[in-house]
């Protein structure tokens, strides 16, 4: 939700972006007077980053900026929270489906010799790069994803980008880490494999026959006086997973398959690497036991609906994981597994930090959050030298926040990557006090008008809002006021749709304009106050 | 009657240690502790049927010690600080062994897809969280062989568990069982019954037994290039034999390491199949169903194939036609090596009553019933030495029944594996007040909307429109049948009827 108000302020500041113009762009940049966490734990109070061509110049408290430096500066009104600079946030496991399965023709059709759901070989390509979703994580604080393949048995190789504007080429950090996994493919039709146990039959042969080929084309190139082996297409791709020389990132479906995966992958040589499914906490001991690296998704179950009597047919089982599920992490953590986070299985990155608040208020520290997405995944990546952190050298991936970044909505206002500042919401102090009841006319276009009323409360940096359309009270997500200009939004679940409908309103002195967007469309909005703030409200 | 038997518990559980009296289970199996071990345990004055020479013995104690039964007799004396159990007007069975099931398997019970799936294992998808583990205890059942179904003429290979409810998959397993396969003739691999969109090979009964030579002819060679491969330094710069798990699984069959368990109706393809095997030198060492075993009686017994048949389930299919109430009477009297099966969660629930089936059909003695659901399954999974009967040296898998186990008015009041209690009708009383109250609480939360789990449903409400309607209906034949929803999902046709 907040991305998609990050989305129209971006679009609306579209004009004030440096890359738009398409004019020479300073590549020294100063930020100043600003809260730095250069590391999980590590905090400047009140420091300057300089920035030079895409790389941390300096970081500290007394830095001078250089004399060609762009200086930026963050006016904040009186109560605004302090502007906090992040490391940029490292997603560890991006999946897409890649345009066509490299090992299939035109037609779709698997050359001979290799099952379909087998292609270790596959590589992300340039034609592939994943615009929107590195938009969407970009605008939710991510500089650098490891990204993979969503299909098949095994996946093919990942790679590893910053998250910048532009394409592959420009953003390339890694063309391959990790080879993907996953138990969950099957065969169209009724061909092999058609069931999970199929599946990881099919998966065990495949690493004997990669072990094979590689054992049985070496003796076949020293001693070339017997018959040549068959060759096995994309097999040898298998080899560093196998040497260990990168992880084998396996995407485990349910608590069942963690425990199959462990089995399955129990020689010391892989670098086993699991995804989780957020039951983990119901079998940890096999985890303490064996603490292998997860990479954890914070998809938390929805709270069942037991409104109505005849919902309550939820099992205790549902209730259960429902009511547990936010303390995996922590349990994860306790349990010594070394743990990086992933916006994977949520519908939008942004969803991440409602997630993540509910895990710290179950045990989860800051700390360890942060840690999780940025220096664990460096370190995981192999860039621990260049990523993760604030610091001399590293690349200028930073995420600007007003306030802390670990809340249940944090306000990311600009996310640099490799110095490339991306303005998201570009919040001006408030220029006016909107508090009080307005009277709005919604226009829905074709479909007429709809009366509407909305009262805002509090001060204007930290506003709340109820809108009442049709009888229907229903409280904004955010409010925020930004010079003449009021944002908020609201849950579209309330209204049956999914996402979140967005309001903008101009205010001049008593008379407001403004529109809205959302799963149903766009509408205007205009509308008067009726009156001022209620006394009984406001504190 | 009823007054004496709650005495008798009053009694039973003054007597417990601590920890004993406390022990609950939970309705989900990662959250079910394991129940204690005593070190010792002594069942007093039960009508003890032993499944061994010994048949049914009167007042009689039996004994555990260590997980093991130590003794069985008259007046055993109780070692310091044991266990007692008074059985007074209880029955104590073995453990009841079922050597058919598909009731804890996740992911599909079929690899329905080539006619050979040998490479598939059981083992690598036990569903230890399946609730039938714990209604089967309920029922008496201490140990089930968890099959392949029967789509396929060489199917996925097998694993033995006991239902140690709350164990992991690996935990289990049941490390004293031969490794097995299952096999199928008849309709099911030759797709009788089911339309594939492109037909496989084989259409007929000749066919499956054609494929089945002609995979052991290939697992003989596969065998015979591993057995000529070079060894040690010879082995230096040559090519190795590229590995191929479904013929070795195949090849262990023809080495003696791996028994063959074939689905199986009829009498002709029996003998075929039999033949077969004999080509190869081994012997098949059960079929499964074998409706029509009273036909080939004395043929089976020569073979030395055991016969795994339900008591009366028949005529549910063409090839089934001639099954008969009275073959486990007739097999046994052949001399072959007869069980029960269920083939199905629910019916495992009263695996007991098959046998009184037994009696009613062939007059079959009752302690010779009984050990057709134990000591003679037992023997067919190659267990027999380790559960199955109450003998002096086996795993303590043993089932307190509240009367006459062959009555359908008697019911499992206790049912214990490898010495722990995990099935106890006062323990499962307790639970269910624990699960009320649990879900009160958790049922008040959600109602309350508290911030922990109140999100918006964005986070993963991806269903699409007729999700819902599909996993009702799921969930409805999820609880009608004993599985789960997801297995109902992969399995589309044979999860109903035969395997």
């Amino acid at each position: 939700m907040r991305a998609f108000i990050a989305f129209c302020l971006a679009g609306l500041m579209a004009p004030a972006l440096a890359a738009d113009l398409r004019q020479p762009v300073p590549g020294v940049h100063a930020l100043i007077d600003v809260r730095i966490v250069t590391a999980p734990g590590q905090i400047i109070e009140s420091g300057t980053v300089v920035i030079r061509d895409g790389i941390i110049e300096s970081v500290g408290a007394n830095i001078q900026p250089p004399p060609d430096a762009r200086i930026h500066r963050f006016e904040r009104a009186e109560g605004q929270d302090a502007i906090t600079l992040f490391p940029g946030l490292i997603e560890p496991y991006l999946l897409f489906e890649f345009k066509r399965a490299s090992n299939q023709d035109d037609n779709g059709d698997t050359p001979p010799g290799r099952h379909e759901l087998i292609n270790p070989d596959r590589r992300l390509q340039a034609r592939d790069w994943p615009e929107d979703r590195v938009t969407a994580l970009r605008r939710a604080g991510f500089t650098t994803a490891l990204m993979a393949a969503d299909q098949g048995i095994l996946r093919g190789h990942g790679l590893v980008a910053n998250l910048g504007e532009g394409n592959l080429n420009r953003n390339l950090i890694k063309p391959t880490h990790g080879q993907f996994a996953s138990l969950s493919g099957r065969a169209e039709g009724r061909r092999f494999p058609s069931s999970l146990m199929g599946a990881v039959a099919l998966f065990r042969q495949t690493l004997d026959d990669a072990r094979w080929q590689a054992a049985a084309r070496a003796a076949w190139e020293s001693n070339p006086a017997q018959p040549r082996p068959e060759w096995l297409e994309g097999l040898d791709d298998l080899a560093p997973a196998l040497a260990g020389r990168t992880p084998l990132v396996f995407e485990s479906q349910d608590l069942l398959d963690t425990l199959r995966i462990l089995e399955l992958i129990s020689d010391d040589q892989t670098n086993l690497t699991i995804v989780g499914h957020g039951e983990e906490y119901k079998r940890l001991a096999a985890l303490q036991q064996r603490p292998v690296r997860h990479i954890l998704p914070l998809a938390f179950p929805e709270a069942p609906d037991v409104k109505d009597e005849e919902d309550r047919n939820v099992s205790l089982e549902a209730l259960r994981h429902w009511h547990r599920a936010p303390d995996n992490p922590a349990r994860l953590a306790e349990a010594g597994v070394t743990l990086m986070l992933t916006t994977h299985g949520l519908s939008q990155p942004s969803q991440i930090f409602e997630q993540l608040a509910k895990a710290i208020e179950r045990g989860l520290s800051s700390d360890q959050a942060l840690a999780a997405l940025t220096t664990e995944p460096a370190a995981w990546l192999g860039l621990s030298d260049r990523a993760g952190r604030i610091r001399s050298g590293y690349m200028a991936n930073i995420v600007v926040v007003e306030g802390e970044l670990f809340t249940d909505s944090p306000t990311i206002s600009e996310v640099w990557v490799d110095g490339q500042r991306h303005v998201l919401a570009a919040l001006q102090p408030p220029g006016v006090d909107p508090a009080g009841t307005w009277s709005l006319t919604l226009g829905l276009g074709g479909m007429g008008d709809v009366e509407a009323s909305l009262v805002l409360t509090g001060p204007p940096t930290s506003m709340e809002g109820v809108l009442t359309v049709m009888g229907n009270d229903t409280p904004l997500s955010e409010v925020r006021v930004s010079g003449e200009r009021v944002v908020a939004s609201i849950d579209a679940s309330r209204f049956g749709g999914s996402g979140s409908i967005s309001i903008r309103l101009d205010i001049d002195g008593d008379r407001a304009r403004g529109n809205g967007s959302g799963p149903f469309g766009e509408f205007t909005i205009r509308g008067r106050r009726t009156s001022g703030p209620d006394e009984e409200v406001a504190p | 009657m009823i007054r004496q038997l709650t005495l008798t518990f009053t009694l039973a559980i003054s007597g417990m240690v601590a920890a004993e009296a406390d022990w609950t289970p939970d309705i989900e199996a990662w959250n079910s502790p394991p129940p204690p071990r005593p070190d010792s345990v002594l069942v007093r004055n039960a009508t003890i049927w032993t499944g061994t020479d010994q048949g049914i013995l009167e007042n009689a104690d039996l004994l555990v010690r260590q997980g093991r039964i130590s003794a069985v007799g008259q007046n055993l004396s109780a070692p310091r600080g044991a266990l007692e159990i008074d059985a007074e007007g209880m029955h104590l069975t073995p453990g009841i062994i079922d050597a058919h099931s598909h009731a804890a398997i996740i992911g599909g019970v079929n690899e329905a897809s080539r006619i050979s799936t040998a490479d598939v294992r059981i083992r690598d998808v036990i569903d230890s969280e399946s609730i039938n583990i714990y209604r089967q205890l309920a029922g008496g059942v201490t140990t089930i062989n968890l099959l392949h179904g029967s789509a396929n003429a060489i199917g996925g290979q097998m694993s033995v568990i006991k239902l140690r409810w709350g164990a992991s998959p690996a935990e289990l397993v049941f490390d004293a069982a031969p490794e097995g396969i299952k096999f199928a003739l008849g309709e099911n691999p030759k797709q009788s019954n089911w339309r594939a969109e492109e037909p496989r090979y084989p259409q007929t009964r000749h066919g499956v037994e054609q494929v089945i030579r002609e995979k052991f002819q290939l697992a003989e060679d596969y065998r015979h290039a591993f057995e000529q491969a070079p060894r040690g330094r010879a082995a230096r710069d040559r090519v190795p034999p590229r590995p191929n798990h479904e013929l070795q699984a195949i090849a262990e069959i023809l080495r003696g390491e791996r028994d063959v368990h074939s689905h199986a109706y009829r009498a002709d393809e029996m003998l075929a199949l039999m033949r077969v095997a004999e080509q190869f030198g081994f012997v098949i060492k059960t079929f499964q169903h074998v409706l029509e075993g009273y036909k080939i009686a004395p043929q089976m017994a020569a073979h030395g194939v055991g016969g795994s048949t339900f008591i009366d389930w028949w005529a549910f299919k063409y090839e089934a036609i001639d099954g008969i109430g009275y073959n486990p009477a007739l097999m046994h009297e052949a001399g072959v090596l007869t069980g029960l099966h269920s083939d199905n969660p629910e019916l495992a629930r009263r695996m007991n009553l098959e046998a009184a089936k037994a009696v009613r059909y062939g007059q079959v003695d009752p302690h010779d019933a009984l050990m057709m659901i134990t000591a003679w399954p037992a023997d067919q999974l190659g267990i027999g030495e380790r559960t199955g009967r109450l003998a002096a040296g086996l795993d303590a898998d043993f089932v307190l029944w509240n009367g006459h186990p062959l009555s359908v008015q008697s019911r499992v009041e206790q049912t214990w594996v490898d010495g722990r209690r995990y099935f106890d009708r006062q323990a499962d009383l307790r639970m269910r007040e624990q699960l009320d109250a649990e879900r009160a609480e958790l049922m008040a939360l959600a109602l309350a909307g508290d911030n922990d789990g109140n999100g918006n449903n964005d986070g993963n409400n991806n269903e699409t429109a007729d999700e819902p309607a599909r996993r009702r209906v799921h969930s409805f034949a999820a609880h009608l049948t004993g599985y789960r929803a997801s297995e109902l999902d992969h399995d589309e046709y044979c999860i109903f009827h035969d395997h």
